[in-house]
């Protein structure tokens, strides 16, 4: 709509340009306008031929804006919108209560899993987390351990990182797998 | 399904708009920059061209796109289908509005759930009085009542300024998809009504087979006296009988719109999973005495209060083959699960399946207000989550530690599975329940029928 409007006043002022030469006749001697207004068409031509491009290539795509017919809707996968809340969190101070959110569902789902396949009480598992013990990989333990060490206030980088490893290291808890806490459970080191 | 950006969406059947598409903005400030420089260098040939300009602009501005008039005829190759079968849809469209169409689109609405496997459903045409243009394309045929009653109509004009957009009303096909439910039962608990059934339950009263001897009471009928033990230690004691009662379950579907989740490249909404586990309980469970009700946790109301009879089964499949509570179109409402009202309904004595796929908080909240409200509570749940990725298999963990909850809490839980041939009560091993829960529970590694 802007681009519409300098347009027309574009178009309005050239006319009332036109018009004072017209009653002044003889102000502009050379072919520089009839250049101008050849130059101009151009330029309307080449937008047109753009925009007609444009557009061929969208209906290919869109259907000319039809509805798509006969494709079932695009459920979601579990988990798909903790990743997408994750991917659209910033790192900056406006995104820090979001970033708080998501870190609270990571920290109950480690307290509940440690609690359930490492037998560790909720005090306990809170404290690991607190410590970084409850798992070997040192990325995930940081999201709950380095949340106040950025030198910015507010700012965290790499909590993408950190929250997927989280994840990752949740779930290995419900496989058994996590280096670090299973070698507890067996009372040894761990090998990772 | 329709995506947000498309034409036509949000029009109800037999609705029309008129847009203007803004194809031609800006024409207007060429036209008077043209004419101006026309007038400036006192060329006739380039005042003519800012003068076409003009002339094409007021064109667009003062001309509507055709309000199309047409005849539709659709036709289904079968109205029957079973699932996974194709399905043949042809459509002509006759052009009987009396004026050339210069830009026809259109596209048949084809009802969600159905994934169209062959041509397509939409075309573009210009189409000349009385003239006709026909599409032809396959679905493959799932669970549901599936309405084909209208059509997306987009007609423009010959500059393509305006467009009228409609959703043309047609005659109305329908489509009826049944599946073939298995027939498989779930533990149930001993919650019985006070009618005399053939369930078998911890109650005892005038029933034929021996249940347990206890102390005489006064009052106790000189019939169920044990005389034999009275003679051998002088003791009075009372026999007492099984007492076979009626059960009411009521088959409780978690439709909310979170359960419309799918596992990676399945396509397939846990909604319908907790449907087909549903169809197979009415079947199971019907056999085995009780009666049976179906319920819809969902915005979408569905309540069918427990009787038995064959009707009664008819009718509960019926529901859950067709009613728009199970549909493929996940509700409006993502907070509304219509659970006061579900409360309200539910008998005292009624025993309640919950099919849900526990992929939220709330599946574990509705559990426990059931088992709290004095319902025996079981839980039979499809896994709908996946492992490719860190996310999803933390969604994976977090269905497992729900289910966790629900048994910590004494409500017994079956992770279903399908496939696996179907048919009859399946064994489960009590393994992983609650001290509190002496009931059967099959869990991870159960019996061979359950996952």
């Amino acid at each position: 709509m802007n681009a519409r409007r300098a347009l027309l006043g574009v178009g309005f002022g050239a006319v009332a340009v036109g018009v004072a030469l017209t009653l002044r006749p003889g102000l502009v001697r050379f072919d520089f306008a009839t250049l101008l207004t050849l130059g101009i068409w151009a330029v309307a031509l080449v937008g047109g031929a753009l925009a007609a491009f444009e557009r061929l290539g969208s209906e290919r795509t869109t259907g000319g804006g039809l509805p798509r017919a006969g494709e079932r809707p695009d459920y979601d996968v579990p988990g798909d919108d903790l990743a997408a809340a994750v991917g659209a969190v910033g790192v900056g101070e406006r995104d820090a209560a979001e970033r708080d959110r998501i870190r609270e569902r990571l920290r109950d789902a480690a307290v509940d899993a440690l609690d359930r396949y490492e037998g560790v009480p909720p005090a306990e598992a809170e404290q690991r987390l607190v410590d970084g013990s409850w798992t070997g990989d040192s990325e995930a333990a940081a999201l709950f351990t380095d949340v106040d060490d950025s030198p910015h206030e507010g700012v965290e980088s790499g909590f993408d990182r950190r929250a997927e490893r989280a994840a990752a290291a949740v779930a290995r808890l419900r496989d058994g797998t996590d280096g670090d806490a299973t070698a507890r459970r067996r009372g040894g080191v761990a090998d990772d | 399904m329709t995506d947000g950006a498309a034409l036509g969406a949000g029009l109800a059947r037999g609705e029309e708009r008129l847009e203007r598409t803004g194809r031609w903005n800006g024409v207007y400030g060429l036209a008077l920059v043209a004419t101006a420089v026309g007038i400036l260098v006192g060329t006739p040939v380039v005042i003519l061209a800012g003068l076409a300009g003009v002339g094409f602009a007021a064109y667009s501005r003062f001309t509507d796109a055709p309000d199309p008039a047409l005849a539709v005829e659709r036709h289904v190759s079968d109205t029957d289908p079973d699932p996974g079968d194709t399905v043949r849809v042809t459509l002509t469209v006759t052009n009987e509005s009396g004026a050339t169409l210069p830009d026809l689109r259109f596209c048949d609405d084809v009802p969600a759930g159905l994934e169209v496997v062959e041509g397509t459903a939409r075309h573009t045409t210009a189409l000349r009085p009385g003239k006709r243009a026909s599409i032809a394309y396959e679905f493959e045929a799932v669970r549901g009542r599936h309405e084909f009653d209208s059509l997306t109509v987009v007609t423009r004009d010959l500059s393509g300024a305006s467009r009228r957009v409609s959703r043309q009303a047609t005659d109305r096909s329908t489509v009826v998809c049944r599946p073939r439910y298995d027939e498989r039962s779930v533990p149930l608990g001993d919650l019985a009504t006070q009618l005399t059934g053939s369930r078998p339950v911890s109650a005892t009263g005038e029933g034929l087979a021996f249940h347990s001897l206890r102390e005489y009471r006064t009052g106790d009928s000189l019939a169920s006296i044990d005389w034999n033990r009275f003679a051998k230690d002088g003791a009075l004691a009372t026999r007492r009988f099984d007492q076979p009662r009626t059960v009411k379950v009521v088959l409780l579907v978690d439709a909310r719109r979170p359960a419309y989740v799918t596992a990676a490249g399945d396509r397939r909404p846990g909604v319908d999973v907790c449907a087909h586990a549903a169809g197979a309980l009415v079947g199971g469970l019907t056999d085995g005495g009780c009666h049976v009700g179906l319920a819809a946790l969902s915005p979408r109301s569905l309540w069918l209060p427990p009787a038995s009879g064959r009707t009664h089964r008819e009718r509960l499949l019926d529901a859950l083959t067709t009613d728009e509570a199970f549909g493929w179109r996940p509700p409006e409402s993502a907070t509304d699960d219509g659970f006061d009202r579900l409360r309200s309904q539910l008998p005292g004595d009624a025993q309640v399946v919950f099919c849900s796929p526990f992929v939220d908080d709330r599946a574990v909240d509705v559990a426990r207000a059931l088992d709290a409200r004095g319902h025996d509570v079981t839980v039979a749940s499809p896994d709908v989550t996946a492992t490719d990725s860190a996310y999803r298999r933390l969604a994976g963990t977090e269905r497992r530690l729900r289910l966790d909850e629900c048994r910590r809490t004494g409500i017994p839980v079956v992770e279903w599975s399908e496939g696996d041939g179907g048919g009859g009560t399946r064994s489960a091993r009590p393994s992983d329940a609650s001290p509190q829960s002496d009931r059967a529970v099959a869990t991870d590694g159960g019996g061979a029928g359950w996952r």
